[in-house]
């Protein structure tokens, strides 16, 4: 049987569904930061004695700082970089697919028949969009099945305002020939999303003032 | 495997999660301050990350709530939570109804903080004892132990005893202490 006390507990859990983590670039740009003023509070994480160990490793970290943020302001970043970051040229991650099988957020069930909708989905990096798909997504399209994707907005929409996407794709971290843009009309909903290359396709979603960001891989069909 | 692409592994696989449990405690403006900090410690210690990283990274994070609310006299979200829940859950049919969200609320609120954290990280987490017992640095019949006691406290702020405890007692497996 079920613990009924844990599981009395477990009931009132206020974030009982998966959320993405925040963006990473709140983290490198706090090792930046913190690069050029170096007294960080490790205290509380190491234990005592240790102080000729704290010397070696801080001596490292901060190299591995600096090869860190050397390897990152390498590369160029998009334009739409999310608001509110300082750094002139934000660091980029390797694009990597995050579609997931699994129940969707609650938020995300809207029109569901099933009371917990299990799915393939992926949230957007600052949770604000869901994107939902069918099956795999195929470039070029399969002949017998579209590149069928819902959109969900987590975030309050305008009637009439469309879902604008950037799709670039990318090697790793380096972006791979001319971004392509595609909208869907109505704002995030139902959609067919075509891409001309299979690959690795970070999107940059606009919709009713907001953005957010998540990345797709497309394969060839068959 | 370089640190770059082990750190982003890192983050990709459990940032969500770190941010979850903040979340669930603090206030949802500075949460993802508190996941920086998180990461910021672990790209430091990276060659310390254990290959199960999870309960360490919310050790982690243990460490930095508990630092913030020794300097900050906000009330951090479980107590805003516990005093503002609108006790919306809904019971299983034929429940007890001393188990309805508002006595739960009220019952976690009269707990110690260590007492509700350790039922937090087996209820909310989801952590077996093993590795909730690594979020807080002690040994695994150690958690099991105060696990046991703070389902009785628990138990006893509900108004009742607690009719699972029979044969329970420190030393079970997780899997033992949860059925």
């Amino acid at each position: 049987m079920t613990d009924t006390l844990i599981e009395a507990i477990r009931r009132l859990d206020p974030y009982p569904d998966q959320m993405p983590g925040p963006p990473i670039e709140l983290v490198l740009r706090r090792l930046q930061d913190e690069s050029a003023d170096p007294a960080p509070s490790r205290a509380h994480f190491r234990g005592p004695g240790s102080a000729a160990v704290a010397a070696v490793l801080s001596a490292l970290v901060t190299a591995a700082v600096v090869v860190l943020a050397f390897m990152l302001l390498g590369h160029d970043r998009r334009a739409d970089r999310p608001a509110g970051l300082g750094a002139r040229h934000p660091p980029v991650l390797a694009c990597r697919s995050e579609v997931r099988l699994g129940v969707l957020p609650v938020w995300a069930r809207a029109g569901f028949s099933a009371a917990r909708p299990r799915m393939r989905y992926e949230l957007g990096t600052s949770g604000r969009i869901a994107m939902i798909q069918w099956g795999p997504l195929n470039a070029p399209p399969a002949t017998d099945r579209n590149n069928k994707i819902l959109w969900v907005s987590r975030v309050t929409t305008h009637p009439g305002s469309s879902l604008r996407i950037v799709a670039q794709r990318m090697t790793g971290t380096k972006r791979d020939g001319a971004p392509v843009g595609r909208a869907v009309h109505g704002g995030p909903g139902p959609s067919i999303i075509n891409l001309p290359a299979p690959g690795c396709w970070r999107l940059t979603l606009r919709w009713s003032g907001w953005t957010d960001q998540l990345d797709l891989r497309y394969t060839r069909p068959g | 495997m370089d640190a770059q692409t082990q750190f982003d592994a890192l983050y990709r696989e459990h940032a969500g999660d770190v941010r979850r449990y903040v979340r669930r405690r603090w206030d949802a403006q500075s949460a993802d301050d508190v996941v920086a900090d998180v990461f910021v410690v672990a790209w430091r210690r990276l060659a310390d990350v254990p290959d199960d990283p999870l309960p360490w990274l919310l050790g982690v994070a243990r460490r930095i709530l508990a630092n913030r609310r020794r300097g900050d006299a906000r009330e951090h979200a479980l107590r805003e939570r516990i005093r503002t829940e609108q006790f919306t859950t809904a019971l299983p049919s034929g429940a007890d109804s001393r188990l309805a969200g508002e006595n739960v609320w009220i019952a976690l609120g009269r707990l110690s903080e260590r007492d509700r954290e350790v039922l937090l990280l087996v209820a909310w987490e989801g952590l077996s004892t093993a590795r909730a017992a690594r979020v807080l640095g002690v040994r695994a019949n150690t958690f099991a132990a105060r696990l046991y006691r703070a389902r009785r406290r628990f138990a006893h702020a509900l108004g009742g005893t607690d009719a699972n405890d029979a044969g329970q007692r420190p030393g079970s497996t997780s899997h033992e202490v949860l059925r």
